[in-house]
């Protein structure tokens, strides 16, 4: 029955996926996607990754770079997300703190996780994975 | 890559979520919406590329 049993091994379903920390590369008032070139930026950024981000960025800058914030030292992309502020009642805004992840190794400060995961855990999907591409129409709150 | 208004108080897509933290281990539920009460815990914010994917991250 030696077969049947390696039958059954090709039909167990295969499970990956990629999880790792990154700390903050800086917090900047830079956007390379919705205002490419431009800086300052009308709003801020939080940005992890490699030493490569800058305000024009072309090509895979996955390539570029020669150090990251990430705990993966294989590429060198870039993440970033808007930066949260909290309103007080007299009018001022004060930055809120950044944590990092709990679940991660000790030494991440502030930054995100990043997650590449299959379409499901189950199956492999066919989601090609790309770099965003710089966006030429702005958002209302953009302007 | 359009994920939201800053000022935004309802759900503004569908890869746009929020985890009101308990403590720095709550992943659990994925809200639509900024959260409206304090978390203790903090907020965790979740971008989901492409959108579409079903959520099955937050370990």
């Amino acid at each position: 029955m030696k077969w049947l049993f390696f039958a059954l091994a090709l039909v167990v379903p295969s499970q990956a996926a990629l999880r790792f920390g990154c700390s903050t590369l800086s917090i900047q008032r830079i956007d390379p996607l919705v205002e490419p070139g431009k800086a300052p930026s009308r709003h801020l950024h939080q940005i992890v990754g490699g030493n490569a981000f800058k305000p024009n960025m072309t090509g895979d800058i996955g390539t570029q770079g020669t150090c990251t914030t990430c705990t993966f030292s294989e590429d060198f992309s870039n993440y970033w997300t808007a930066v949260m502020f909290f309103k007080h009642a007299n009018g001022s805004y004060k930055r809120v703190p950044i944590m990092q992840n709990t679940a991660l190794p000790n030494g991440i400060n502030g930054g995100m996780t990043i997650y590449y995961t299959q379409q499901d855990f189950n199956s492999n999907g066919n989601v090609k994975m790309t770099a965003f591409k710089p966006v030429s129409v702005l958002r209302p709150y953009d302007k | 890559m359009v994920i939201g208004s800053p000022g935004a108080g309802t759900k503004q897509a569908v890869g746009l979520k929020f985890v009101c933290l308990a403590d720095k281990g709550t992943r659990f539920p994925e809200l639509d919406a900024f959260p409206t009460s304090q978390c203790r815990g903090g907020i965790m914010t979740v971008h989901h590329f492409p959108a579409s994917v079903p959520f099955l991250v937050n370990f």
